[in-house]
């Protein structure tokens, strides 16, 4: 108990002897260890800028609108289908079709041929419509 | 952390300079240990700064000393002699607003203090200031120290013992 009580006394001793030594520590010493606070803090602050959405806002949106542009330019489902308007598909069934050749050449196929898409290309469904590549 | 800094750059710095010796490497250690914590565990929270602090400042004294013996052992081999080490005890001044009587007392005890504190071997000398001057318990300096607990128990008392004996005529 005695011996614990001396340590104690002793310990707090210690203590304040060496809180003196760093309230006396000379100004030079005070000043750069100052200065070397506000360079961690300042490279903290350098080092964090490049982490902020302003910084990687612009790269970021640049690197979507690039990844945008190649994906329209080379997907290969894009490429494959067509803007081809209902008349036109009509028009290349029949020129692709040789047996209906002969068809063509009749004026009155013709005239059929109209009143037919006429009333009926409303119900042809749009999936179907893609060329077979 | 810029006030947490503030606070503990001086023991910091004085823990460093007990354990090199040295005013120039004591420093920077010090900002290394600085720049370390702020740049990587600046995130944490404010409670684990100062454990975090003290536990990257005694790996960076023990790296000084790894690199010391190191240098030291070349030396040896080569005969060289180097006077470039600074007196740790001309670093400090004589303290303040007091009367000559207690002030020459404060400063004999402070001076063989710090003495006796550098001849410390470094661990007990760590483990002794994170206990005595920071107020660690047991397991927070085990921590910092990475090492067991009964170990920071025998270097505690073994520095104590060491100190109180050789202060024991300046109390």
């Amino acid at each position: 108990m005695m011996n614990q009580q001396t340590n104690e006394q002793f310990e707090q001793k210690v203590k304040s002897s060496l809180n003196s030594t760093v309230d006396n520590l000379d100004a030079d010493t005070r000043k750069r260890l100052a200065d070397m606070r506000r360079q961690a803090l300042n490279a903290k602050a350098h080092n964090t800028k490049w982490l902020s959405v302003n910084y990687w806002l612009p790269a970021g949106a640049l690197t979507m609108c690039s990844l945008f542009a190649l994906f329209l330019l080379f997907n290969p489902q894009h490429k494959d289908v067509l803007p081809v308007q209902h008349e036109q598909i009509a028009v290349f069934e029949l020129l692709n079709n040789a047996d209906e050749l002969d068809v063509m050449t009749d004026l009155d196929f013709y005239a059929w041929m109209d009143e037919g898409l006429d009333e009926n290309l409303d119900e042809i469904p749009t999936k179907d419509i893609e060329i077979a590549s | 952390m810029q006030t947490f800094l503030a606070d503990i750059e001086g023991r910091a710095f004085s823990m460093a300079q007990f354990a090199t010796k040295n005013r120039e490497d004591a420093l920077d250690i010090v900002q290394d240990t600085m720049l370390k914590l702020v740049q990587n565990y600046s995130a944490h929270m404010q409670t684990e700064w100062r454990p975090l602090f003290y536990s990257i400042l005694q790996t960076r004294i023990l790296d000084w000393h790894r690199r010391q013996s190191v240098r030291n052992r070349f030396r040896s081999m080569l005969h060289w002699d180097d006077d470039d080490t600074e007196d740790a005890l001309e670093q400090y001044a004589a303290a303040p607003e007091a009367a000559p009587d207690v002030q020459l007392q404060g400063m004999q005890f402070m001076t063989k203090l710090n003495a006796e504190l550098s001849a410390l071997p470094i661990r007990q000398q760590q483990v002794f200031l994170l206990r005595v001057w920071e107020g660690m318990d047991i397991a927070e300096t085990a921590v910092i120290m990475q090492c067991s607990q009964s170990s920071v128990k025998t270097h505690y008392s073994r520095a104590l013992e060491k100190l109180k004996l050789h202060l024991e005529g300046h109390q």
